[in-house]
């Protein structure tokens, strides 16, 4: 039977969004036939405001570009200008970073777990989630400054310091964490309402994933190992890494990938707690940038690329962000194709939308 | 199942969370919480007011006043850094909240006299 | 990382692209910027962490091919680069027509109509 066709705004305001993103959804009966995504509801601009700040004062600018992934957009645009001077910063400097990335890769994974359980109607995983994130927060806290806007980075290093002694005290606590976040995950991962709203849905094949240029957990969810991490920046290539992936293609292996990668970031943290090399953390900047760099690194929802130019002052002349979220689109338009009208909101927020940092 | 040990936890724990106005919200050393100034100390440099990444900082030379809005202050806390005579440090405490109308901005008037020097020299920045 | 840029043509893009994808890469982005004089389209292909890139240098308003026959997922920069800058792209797998990003000020990053400057706070008595 072939129904009329109709057409289904979703968003830009919708119980499960966290951000504006609008949809239209062609439906026929109760199936999806088309997905058209349209955004421009946050456009902030924030890529032009570089040439009228120095380069040194636009690493807070940039750590604003997305309020949960802020420590990557600061320590990817440090890396760059760092690239276009030709600066290599301490080595404590890059473990340091390492360190406090993953910590925001694990705060941002649980803060989507709780989102993802929430918009499931799963209340009482919800505040588990975010219960385990806050003791994360604590740390980041503690350490930096700042709960969510950690402000840490500098470019030629990092501008706060973390005694030894305090590092092996978040090494134990962290244990602590982990066994918590272990029986939330056996939760996300076993219990048959989530296995019954998860599995099967929003199928993205390994070779549509690639084409479309899917990022991060949603490429890792469709198999394909593909982390900016396996390459050379930070302290990665000194620990070892390789990345975690899962099979299903569907919104459950999403969420088994960023549950197992709450446990990696751990381990990679506890590694680098234990290698932790002495010495300064910062080196002092002489000059202007110069050139043009394309500076990459892995944000918790994938890819991110910052491209800088700059013309030998201290204002770079040209900025401009291409998020993971960007590049996800695409992929959930392809995801979306085919699924039930009822499954679109967890579809939606498999691909963990951040609108804000889409946009700049 | 899974979650009974969850559901124990829940009853034979405290909770979480705090009552926070009856139980301050708690902080570390390192918090940034806000800019405090120091009028004594201040010689009205005004490189915090330069390199304010969000342009919160405003001296006044004429007046002599230092203003500093708070609800523009991301406490990036670069001014206390740059600042050579020490004039600026960080608090742990938030700083209280504000209407609209107030805008939370606060002026401070700079009590800094300069030393007599005992030679002729220029007079600089003042 | 290696900062290798090859120039191209708007008319070859499309070649490059198939090319590309035969060789098993993936697109990464499109950056555009504005250039000295013109604009430079600067296309990423990654493959393995190897990026490499192409560089359209076009003045403002040229008509480029879209690669959306080879990269489905090419859409979304095409656009927004329609959407700020105002080039124009023929054949996207999916257009908006300029809806894509909604701004109030129409092709906001565009040279000669300069994004609105911050609120400048006033600084009388500076130095």
């Amino acid at each position: 039977m072939t129904g009329k066709r109709t057409v289904v705004p979703f968003g830009p305001q919708h119980p499960v969004l966290p951000e504006p993103i609008h949809l239209d959804l062609v439906i026929e009966d109760e199936h999806v036939v088309e997905a058209i995504p349209s955004i421009g509801y946050v456009h902030r601009g924030l890529e032009s405001l570089v040439d009228r700040r120095e380069y040194a004062d636009f690493v807070y600018l940039a750590e604003r570009i997305c309020g949960i992934c802020s420590f990557t957009h600061s320590s990817t645009f440090c890396q760059g200008v760092e690239g276009l001077m030709g600066i290599e910063i301490p080595e404590r400097a890059n473990y340091l970073r390492t360190m406090w990335g993953e910590y925001s890769r694990i705060h941002s994974h649980l803060l989507w777990l709780g989102l993802f359980a929430d918009a499931l109607g799963f209340e009482s995983l919800f505040y588990n989630a975010w219960k385990i994130r806050e003791s994360i927060l604590n740390e980041l806290e503690a350490t930096t400054g700042g709960r969510v806007i950690q402000g840490v980075c500098k470019v030629g290093g990092v501008r706060r310091d973390v005694t030894n002694e305090f590092l092996s005290g978040m090494d134990k606590r962290l244990e602590g964490i982990e066994a918590e976040m272990q029986e939330m995950v056996n939760v996300f991962l076993n219990d048959y309402t989530m296995k019954k709203r998860l599995i099967g849905k929003g199928i993205l094949k390994p070779e549509d994933a690639y084409n479309l240029g899917a990022v991060g957990p949603v490429a890792r969810g469709s198999g394909l190992a593909q982390d900016v991490r396996t390459s050379e920046y930070l302290a990665y290539q000194d620990i070892g890494f390789k990345p975690v992936t899962a099979n299903g293609c569907d919104g459950y292996a999403r969420c088994e990938v960023r549950c197992k990668e709450l446990f990696q970031s751990a381990e990679i943290i506890h590694k680098v707690i234990a290698a932790m090399p002495d010495g300064e953390v910062a080196v002092p900047v002489k000059g202007n940038p110069d050139g043009e760099y394309f500076s990459r690194s892995e944000q918790p929802r994938g890819e991110v690329i910052h491209y800088l130019r700059g013309n030998g002052t201290k204002y770079l002349t040209q900025f401009r962000v291409r998020t993971p979220t960007l590049t996800n689109v695409p992929s959930l338009v392809a995801m979306l194709a085919g699924a039930e009208l009822a499954d679109v909101p967890q579809i939606v927020l498999t691909i963990d939308p951040c609108i804000g940092c889409m946009e700049r | 199942m899974k979650m009974l040990k969850t559901i124990l936890k829940q009853v034979t724990h405290k909770p979480v969370t705090t009552t926070f106005p009856a139980e301050p919200a708690k902080h570390f050393d390192a918090t940034r919480g806000h800019i405090v100034f120091d009028p004594s100390k201040c010689r009205s440099c005004t490189i915090c007011m330069k390199r304010c990444p969000s342009q919160a900082i405003v001296v006044d030379r004429a007046k002599n006043t230092w203003t500093i809005d708070r609800f523009r202050c991301i406490i990036c806390s670069q001014c206390v850094e740059l600042c050579k005579f020490g004039g600026l440090s960080l608090a742990t405490e938030y700083s209280a909240c504000a209407t609209p109308e107030e805008r939370g901005t606060e002026t401070f008037a700079i009590t800094y006299v300069k030393p007599e020097r005992p030679k002729k020299d220029a007079e600089c920045g003042e | 990382m290696t900062m290798q840029i090859i120039p191209a043509s708007p008319a070859g893009i499309e070649k490059i692209a198939a090319d590309m994808k035969a060789e098993g890469r993936r697109l990464v982005v499109i950056t555009c910027t504005a250039a000295a004089e013109e604009y430079d389209i600067t296309y990423s292909f990654d493959k393995e962490n190897d990026l490499v890139h192409y560089r359209l240098t076009v003045p403002e308003g040229t008509v480029i091919p879209s690669i959306g026959a080879s990269y489905g997922g090419a859409f979304v920069y095409e656009n927004e680069i329609h959407d700020l800058y105002g080039f124009t792209f023929t054949g996207m797998t999916l257009d908006f027509g300029g809806t894509f990003i909604r701004t109030k000020i129409q092709y906001p990053f565009k040279k000669e109509k300069p994004a609105p400057t911050v609120t400048k706070v006033t600084k009388e008595g500076a130095s």
